[in-house]
């Protein structure tokens, strides 16, 4: 591997006024397993690959609920994520405490954007290796935010991170201005189906490795709103979207709408 | 005022009593067309005896920007010196004087936070390019009054309805002096813990000019 | 570059022998990088801008703000590294706040521009931190009028306070721009980021700098910096127009820090493109 006299820490500038500790952070993101999150107009879901170790050991898992409206997907190294994943519990809590509601989460972002970035200004520190997804729901309604080990969070329709994120990326990007009129259901196939592009040859979605997260904006009876908390599916509850997504692959037969869906892709 | 039975006879047979020192007194300051004056007696009593009879009561905390305290004379010392030290320290990392409103501030902040352990009352008043004269009071509790005039200490309170009849707004500086002595004339006659001889500043544009009365000529006289 | 591999480059707060920083001056081709940002001082105010590039389609549009505010009547744009720009404003925030809760009054711009430029600095001096990857431009508009100190109550005598110096005037609009060294100088026109080159040449045909203060007002500064910003930007990428302005008490942002309201910006940024066609016809 090429090395150069520059990139020992986070506190030296390159010739080119680059930080090579923090672009190498960022490499630590593309080693974990890919995460994708979509927001709509009325929710917001998560969607992840788990990996395990090894054949006989448990799945790591991908998605982290934060708050009743928030949830994080991390990719990268998973103790950072840790580290992050109880201060944004502890934000969001000190937050309902003083305000008597719950934290928007841009606040809570940026609140981790900061912390991040004092890690690439001081010696001695080191970027976070991780990764992060925010997805959320708040007053303004559903938003997703990506949060990259420099600290820089921007909020985002769709996004991917991780392994072969890139294949998912182009897939939201090609389908991008279907995703505000989606509804709950609509929004997780197309998660799924965006992190189907970024698996390994032979590997396919299972109800081990999936993780789905949603959350959302609903009408009540009333016409008043409601947050619909933040629900992690795991295991056989997330069976029937795994086979809803199961036969489209490479733009093959779905239903009706799936369909015209996948033929756009394979374009 | 209770006469205090703490404390000691120092060695000169002054006693000194740190509960009890607190001034009897009267202050005050105006504004007028030019700037503002700030006037006191020059009394200092511990109980019945007069300590210092011509006591300079009007404090220096900036170039145009001086005090009057009353209370006790530790506390408001205390005060005015941190003050002094801060308006001194904004001249010189901000490259320009302080405001009236900046001291004001300052020593709200002060009394405000330490209002349980201070007894102090203080009327502020300078003059600066910006706002001109101005006069700001601090009572007890801290809080912070902006008024065209301001009287203070305990002979404070047999001129009040001097003060109401006769103060005028923007008036000549002349008048003013008249205006600022008449006023202690009357609390140094009433009030038996004020006297002395009567002090002024006068806060313009032109800086900052000192008066000085005495009794012997019946206020009559500028001294130097 | 003279500076590589002569070792004097490798750590902040070192001297070369010719007596340059080269880490500070690394910092400062972060910024060159950087999305250009723009601010004019103009009669009636100040104007911010800043042309963000769309890094990618799935970005949201218009949801993702780069100028910021500081107090009520300050605003901060940057060029740069965009996580330490957020770091540079949280710290304003605190100056700015700071300086409410001694002196009970709004700070004002060159003042939060001296605390800002001797902050910058400190990340100057030392091996343990490196330069901010940013330059910051600073805009503000302090009140012309007579303002109470916070929280105090009454008034002086209702003829106002006498002894005023006659015909001077105090607050205005005011531009400064604080570089990654902690320099920092006042501006008529001020620009940064990869386009500020073009950006400057632009700045200075404007009439900002004349005898009797800038002709220039805050209306026609937005077009010019939507103009400028379509000119200073490189053709083949996308980009978004973010722009604030700041009046005095009598315009129309009464003395605050706002976004430019969307129709203006709409309109600025029609009459940019428009330019931009009639120079390519040519």
């Amino acid at each position: 591997m090429f090395r150069n006299n520059y990139d020992n820490d986070s506190v030296t500038f390159s010739p080119q006024g680059r930080i090579f500790q923090v672009e190498y952070a960022a490499e630590a993101v593309k080693q974990g397993s890919v995460v994708v999150g979509i927001a709509s107009k009325t929710h917001v879901v998560l969607v992840a690959i788990k990996r395990n170790a090894e054949e006989l050991s448990s799945y790591q898992k991908k998605l982290f609920p934060i708050d009743e409206h928030v949830a994080i997907a991390i990719a990268g190294l998973t103790s950072d994520a840790r580290v992050l994943s109880n201060f944004m519990k502890q934000q969001c809590l000190g937050h309902r405490l003083t305000f008597g509601r719950s934290m928007p989460v841009r606040t809570l972002v940026e609140i981790i954007g900061s912390k991040a970035q004092i890690n690439t200004q001081h010696y001695g520190k080191r970027p976070y290796g991780v990764g992060l997804l925010v997805a959320g729901v708040d007053d303004h309604g559903p938003h997703l935010f990506e949060f990259q080990p420099s600290g820089m969070t921007e909020e985002m329709v769709a996004f991917a991170i991780g392994a072969r994120s890139q294949m998912a990326r182009t897939y939201l990007e090609k389908n991008i201005d279907k995703f505000a009129d989606c509804d709950r259901e609509e929004l997780i196939r197309h998660g799924l189906r965006a992190l189907k592009e970024s698996l390994v040859q032979d590997r396919e979605l299972t109800i081990d490795n999936t993780s789905v997260g949603v959350s959302g904006v609903v009408k009540a009876e009333d016409g008043s709103s409601k947050v619909e908390p933040f629900q992690v599916y795991d295991q056989q509850d997330v069976t029937a979207w795994i086979e809803s997504v199961a036969d489209d692959k490479e733009g093959g037969a779905g239903t009706g709408e799936t369909e015209a869906e996948g033929m756009e892709v394979d374009s | 005022m209770e006469f205090g039975n703490s404390g000691s006879l120092r060695e000169d047979g002054i006693h000194l009593d740190m509960d009890r020192l607190k001034k009897g007194e009267v202050n005050m300051a105006v504004t007028f067309k030019d700037g503002v004056i700030l006037g006191a007696d020059s009394r200092t009593t511990t109980g019945a005896y007069i300590a210092n009879r011509v006591t300079d009561k009007l404090t220096q905390v900036h170039d145009t920007i001086w005090c009057c305290r009353s209370g006790s004379a530790a506390d408001t010392q205390a005060v005015a010196d941190i003050v002094k030290y801060q308006l001194e320290l904004f001249a010189m990392t901000n490259g320009k004087p302080p405001t009236t409103q900046t001291a004001g501030a300052i020593f709200q902040e002060l009394c405000y936070a330490n209002k349980d352990r201070l007894s102090a009352g203080l009327i502020i008043a300078g003059w600066d390019e910006r706002h001109g004269g101005q006069v700001y009071s601090i009572p007890l509790g801290g809080s912070l009054h902006k008024q065209p005039y301001s009287i203070g200490g305990s002979g404070s309170t047999y001129i009040y309805g001097f003060c109401d009849a006769n103060w005028r707004e923007g008036m000549e500086e002349a008048d003013a002096v008249n205006f600022v002595k008449d006023a202690l004339k009357e609390a140094i006659k009433w009030d038996g813990s004020s006297g002395g001889v009567i002090r002024m500043v006068v806060l313009t544009a032109k800086g900052a000019d000192r008066h000085l009365y005495l009794p012997d000529t019946d206020y009559k006289v500028r001294h130097e | 570059m003279t500076s590589i591999g002569t070792g004097y480059d490798l750590a902040n707060s070192i001297f070369s022998p010719d007596g340059r920083n080269f880490q500070v001056e690394y910092a400062v081709k972060a910024v060159e990088n950087g999305g250009t940002s723009i601010g004019i001082r103009c009669k009636d105010g100040v104007v911010l801008a800043v042309e963000k590039l769309v890094t990618s389609k799935l970005l949201k549009p218009n949801a993702n703000k780069r100028i910021a505010t500081v107090d009520r009547h300050l605003g901060v744009v940057y060029s740069g590294m965009i996580p330490d720009g957020r770091h540079f404003i949280e710290r304003a925030r605190d100056e700015a706040r700071a300086w409410r809760d001694t002196f009970k009054t709004p700070i004002a711009t060159a003042d939060l521009a001296s605390r800002m430029g001797g902050y910058m600095q400190a990340y100057t001096l030392y091996q343990s931190v490196r330069p901010f990857g940013i330059t910051a431009i600073v805009g503000g508009f302090d009140s012309a009028a007579e303002t109470p100190v916070d929280g105090e109550v009454g008034n002086g005598p209702a003829c106002g306070a006498g002894g005023k110096v006659a015909g001077k005037t105090h607050g205005g609009p005011f531009l400064y721009m604080i570089e990654p060294s902690g320099l920092y100088w006042g501006y008529y026109g001020a620009a940064t980021g990869k386009g500020r080159q073009a950006a400057k040449a632009e700045l200075e045909k404007l009439d900002l700098g004349g005898p009797g203060g800038p002709a220039l007002t805050m209306e026609e500064a937005v077009k010019e910096a939507a103009r400028i910003l379509y000119v200073a930007h490189d053709d083949d990428k996308e980009f978004e127009l973010e722009m604030t302005w700041i009046s005095g008490a009598d315009g129309p942002t009464k003395g605050a820090h706002h976004e430019v309201p969307k129709a203006l910006r709409e309109e600025a940024e029609r009459l940019a493109k428009q330019a931009q066609e009639e120079k390519m016809e040519e």
